[in-house]
């Protein structure tokens, strides 16, 4: 009885290809529970325990889609069979893959933050976890993203919610310093960003990737360069932006400090990842015949590299170091989009569940210092290893990784990447040896850090923690504790095992953006521009 | 005994590591001494793991595995006898080395004994490794507890030291890097060969001799040159040893100066000299003109020295040069010369380093000037002392003599230059005379060594050293291995070359063929031509004749 009323509303998901976003609705009722239990909540536990709801909603979220990658379903679908909401959302396994990493990321960020987040925000640590999840819900839609608006609603979902999350220590004029700047140039780069799509709209008439990506080729000999070119700059730069690629990283240190560590750890892997994705989506199904990105896009890389890498040395504050090493790694990763290749794409997609590893697991330490300590500088990190030796064991570890010392995962994401542009042809040669200059000298303020910690004698701050009486004691919570094991173990398995990961990778990218673009292609009215697409994708090795 | 053989190699690898993870977990007893107990016995026990496939109680197999075979890396351990003879004394003198821990490490002894394993872990790591990712794997991995030796157990120096240390070796790892990727690159772009195994040894030496231009290959080699040179330490690159010596404690001293800078000679002869010889051959004058350099002038520079460790650190990167002259004699008496010279530096380099460090361990200051008249405050110490400076001078029946008498002998009847021409011309030196030249370092290093010990030994006594000690059992234990061995191998120096000469004759004899031929001897006329009835017999026995 109860089934055959269910059967309708069964049906119309299945018809409506809904239960492809099967995890988003699962988050967004979360989402509304939480919006609930801070508007009922009466006293400050109850707002607290607003954590649970946002815990379980990641959690189920995980669960969910790992179901979707278990079942392979995107093997056998086709590519209609994979749409929703009228061909704006696409749920292929790319964004499977990244929804996962998503969720993933998000959840590991709730289980470090929540002593943090209860002792920094007080009484709106309740309104911080609907935020949260809001953040989180713009990040999921962005990944699988079929089409221009979805693509900006997403996005602006993500960054609004990020703005807030950014500013809201509330007193705290660092925070609100951040959160403000951030805004700021938050929304210039989305009016710009804007623009770009707009232009792209006047230019292919279409919204839809797909129809953008045949009307370039149909259209390609009456676009005008001028027009061609504003439109690149200004779509560049509003990606450059959320990605913080140098120039347009300003925002990113002092976001990064004045933030809340949690946050910043969100930010700086999860909104990377979907904005990552987000990229590879724009570069690699509608403007993979446009050679006019590579000059730009190698210049932001190489700006990238060398900024963050060089700037990060004089730093003193740990978030901000972290802040510049998150812009050089954009360089790093930014190198793929110059070559473009199913093995460049694959190895970027490697880097980026690496990097997820690597940057939560040296953030949930950052978190876990401050949170005991009160301090960031780097200065006070001085000795921690006679106190903690464990968690200087993994931070090391998280370090060297994100220098990329060999057999961690950190080396092979970037050995992959390099390997992937170096292959491919020797005019990018000089991007290789400016990206190998500059993460030599990254080993600098990274093993900075290490040798403060393992070398100096204690500091204040350090001397203060409790005296550590047994191995045990230098154990931090348990939570903490499992996102610093999971993100240990994983970072050393993902540099032993590198392979078989990025073969996956691999698989996905062929799988879902470049077999998708060959067809696309093929099917596009041939004329001459057509043709010269067509032999530039078959050329990809 | 059959897993035994079977995963030897990486037994021998893991053995260590698995120490250095345990010593952090081991109680450290009063003033650490349950952590020295257990880091002796697990030293002890490695170097009877590794003694087992020489007395041949196991037969080991090589181990391959594939790794990551899309971008051609595998797993893959062997040995020949040279690997076989430098894990020897790497794990002899890991023995030694803990002995010597004893006494002079207090402080953080869990962190020391981890740190001192991984590194032990990594150079055996570099010495087995068939693969080259997985060579410049272990390669990378001995630079972190090295630095941590010297940065936190070291003297008062010990940061400036330790990061000279870290930035010339990344220097050199530049060039590895650049070396590596070039090969790899090659071999990749020959469709003849398995590309899933592409940084194997084999191949690459395979792809090396297929059709690479031979000014690649001398761009390769000497990419590669710089790397080892660093690590060798060949002047003008040296200047990283003398300061990591001094700061760094005694026990790290043994093993910089009796294993790590072997790693260096290791990789010269194995990567350079073996994967890539037709640029071997073109570098040869310049190799053999560098080594006299290292010879004479390091040991120019110990002549001058104040403090008693940095004499020694010059003394030890003088006779390294002997190593570069036997390799670019390029005949099967100079490569034999050559690594009997890094196994008898390997003694009595660290023998002389543990005499230093006794004698710093009671009076805490390494000036010459401070010293005088111990002869008779500590006469055991200044009898091995004396002995082993006697052995590093090359008194004949010490393993010092034997060694450098070989690549003597081998640099001067080598004929590597003959055919070689610079802009037009023959060569403006010949080996001979650099042969000659390099004996000079001899002689000045008679001058210094017994100068000092006469500034050491003899002389007034001065007020505040009337209470010395003399050696305690623990460094006598040292010392007198050491001697013993010192003495054995000098007397018999079969012994040891018996187990690498076979193979690193036929190296010889296989990539430089042409320098392997009987001996003419025009220039010198030492001997007349009956000798090539018997090419072979000359060159097989080669590695012993003295």
């Amino acid at each position: 009885m109860q089934f055959e009323l269910l059967k309708p509303i069964a049906d119309f998901f299945v018809d409506k290809n809904l239960n492809l976003i099967a995890p988003e609705l699962i988050l967004t009722v979360f989402f509304l529970a939480s919006v609930c239990g801070v508007t009922f909540a009466k006293t400050d536990k109850e707002r607290f325990n607003v954590w649970n709801y946002a815990f379980l909603g990641c959690l189920l979220t995980l669960i969910c889609l790992l179901l979707f990658w278990q079942t392979d379903y995107f093997n056998q679908a086709s590519e209609e069979s994979l749409l929703v909401f009228n061909n704006m959302f696409k749920a292929d396994s790319l964004s499977v893959l990244t929804r996962i990493l998503l969720a993933g990321g998000s959840l590991l960020v709730l289980l470090f933050s929540r002593v943090f987040i209860e002792r920094a925000l007080k009484e709106t640590a309740g309104e911080f976890y609907v935020v949260f999840l809001s953040a989180l819900l713009g990040a999921m839609f962005l990944s699988g993203a079929n089409d221009l608006i979805m693509m900006f609603v997403s996005l602006e979902t993500l960054s609004i919610s990020s703005y807030v999350m950014v500013g809201m220590i509330r007193g705290n004029l660092a925070s609100n310093e951040a959160g403000f700047k951030y805004l700021l140039y938050g929304g210039v780069s989305t009016a710009v960003l804007l623009f770009g799509l707009s232009i792209l709209y006047g230019l292919t008439g279409s919204t839809q990737y797909v129809g953008v990506f045949t009307g370039f080729i149909e259209n390609a000999s009456q676009l005008s360069p001028i027009v061609l070119s504003m439109m690149s700059v200004m779509l560049l730069a509003g990606i450059a932006f959320k990605l913080s690629a140098a120039p347009f990283h300003l925002w990113a240190p002092d976001a990064y400090e004045g933030g809340a560590t949690p946050v910043i750890a969100f930010l700086s892997v999860v909104s990377k990842i979907a904005a990552f994705v987000l990229a590879v989506r724009l570069f690699s199904m509608i403007f993979i015949g446009l050679q006019g990105w590579v000059p730009l896009l190698s210049a932001l890389s190489v700006l990238s590299m060398v900024i963050g890498n060089v700037v990060a040395l004089t730093q003193k504050n740990i978030k901000r170091l972290l802040a510049y090493s998150t812009v050089a790694h954009v360089g790093y990763l930014l190198l793929s989009f110059v070559v473009m290749s199913e093995t460049a794409l694959g190895s970027l997609l490697y880097y980026l569940i690496t990097y997820l590893f690597m940057n939560l697991g040296a953030f949930a330490v950052v978190t876990y210092f401050e949170n005991t300590t009160g301090s960031n500088s780097i200065a006070d990190y001085a000795g921690l290893i006679r106190k903690k030796p464990l968690i200087t064991l993994t931070f090391s570890v998280m370090l060297l990784s994100l220098a990329g010392i060999p057999i961690t995962a950190g080396f092979f994401g970037k050995f992959f990447i390099f390997q992937a542009v170096a292959t491919s042809g020797n005019q990018y040669l000089w991007l290789i040896v400016i990206a190998l200059l500059t993460s030599t000298i990254s080993l600098f303020y990274y093993l900075n850090v290490i040798r403060l910690m393992v070398i100096e004698a204690p500091s204040s701050k350090v001397s203060a923690l409790p005296d550590k009486d047994a191995w045990l004691s230098s154990v931090p919570p348990f939570a903490t504790n499992t996102v610093l094991i999971l993100c240990f173990l994983m970072t050393v398995l993902m540099g032993i095992f590198a392979e078989p990961t990025l073969k996956v990778c691999k698989a996905v990218i062929n799988q879902s953006v470049l077999t998708h673009t060959a067809i696309v292609a093929s099917a596009a009215d041939g004329n001459a521009v057509q043709s010269d697409i067509k032999v530039d994708i078959h050329q990809k090795p | 005994m059959d897993i035994l053989s079977h995963s030897y190699y990486s037994i021998l690898i893991a053995v260590p590591f698995v120490l250095a993870l345990f010593s952090l977990l081991v109680p450290e007893g009063k003033n650490g001494k349950i952590v020295h107990g257990f880091a002796l016995f697990g030293s002890v026990l490695l170097f009877l793991i590794s003694m087992l496939s020489v007395i041949g109680v196991v037969t080991p197999v090589s181990e391959t595995l594939a790794w990551m075979p899309s971008l051609g890396i595998s797993y893959s351990v062997s040995a020949d006898g040279l690997s076989q003879v430098l894990v020897v004394l790497t794990t002899f003198l890991t023995v030694m080395a803990a002995i010597a821990s004893i006494t002079s490490i207090h402080k953080r002894v869990k962190l020391y004994y981890s740190m001192f394993f991984t590194l032990i872990g990594s150079v055996i790591g570099v010495f087995l490794a068939r693969d080259l990712f997985l060579y410049f794997l272990f390669w990378e991995l001995e630079l972190i507890p090295m630095y941590f030796l010297i940065a936190i157990w070291g003297g008062p120096r010990r940061q400036y030291a330790s990061i000279k240390f870290v930035l010339y070796t990344l220097f050199g790892s530049v060039f590895l890097v650049a070396g590596l990727l070039a090969l790899y690159f090659h071999a990749a772009s020959i469709p003849a060969l398995d590309h899933s195994t592409l940084f194997l040894y084999d191949t690459v030496k395979k792809a090396v001799g297929f059709n690479l231009p031979l000014a690649s290959q001398v761009l390769i080699f000497t990419a590669l040159f710089i790397t080892f040179a660093v690590k060798l330490p060949v002047v003008p690159l040296h200047t990283w040893l003398p300061d990591a010596h001094v700061e760094a404690p005694t026990p790290v001293s043994m093993l910089l100066a009796g294993i790590l800078l072997k790693m260096g000679s290791y990789g010269m002869l194995r990567l350079c000299f073996e994967f890539i010889p037709e640029a071997a051959k073109v570098a040869a004058p310049y190799i053999c003109l560098l080594a006299v350099i290292n010879i004479v002038y390091t040991a120019g520079i110990a002549l001058v020295q104040k403090d008693l460790k940095k004499l020694i650190a010059y003394s030890s990167v003088s006779h390294m040069g002997f190593v570069l002259l036997g390799l670019s004699a390029l005949n099967a008496l100079g490569f034999n010369g050559a690594v009997f010279v890094m196994f008898a530096h390997g003694l009595v380099s660290a023998a002389l380093f543990m005499c230093v460090g006794t004698l710093y361990n009671r009076t805490h200051t390494r000036e010459i000037s401070e010293y005088g008249g111990f002869a008779q405050q500590t006469p055991i110490l200044f009898y091995f002392f004396l002995y082993t400076a006697m052995a590093s001078l090359g008194l004949p029946l010490l393993v010092s003599f034997a060694s450098e008498t070989l690549v003597f002998y081998g640099a001067f009847t080598s004929n590597a230059f003959e055919t070689l021409t610079l802009l037009g011309n023959t060569f403006p030196w010949s080996i001979q005379a650099l042969t000659v030249v390099s004996g000079l370092g001899i002689v000045i290093g008679a001058a210094y060594l017994l100068w000092m010990l006469q500034r050491v030994f003899f002389g007034p006594l001065k007020e505040k050293w009337t209470q010395l000690n003399d050696a305690s059992l623990s460094e006598v234990v040292v010392l007198a291995t050491l001697a013993v061995l010192i003495m054995a191998f000098g007397v018999s120096p079969k012994l040891i070359t018996n187990g690498f000469e076979p193979e690193i004759t036929a190296l010889a004899q296989h990539s430089f063929k042409e320098f392997n031929a009987p001996p003419v001897f025009k220039r010198t006329g030492l001997m007349t031509a009956n000798r090539s009835d018997q090419p072979e017999n000359f060159s097989s026995n080669g590695a012993t004749q003295k």
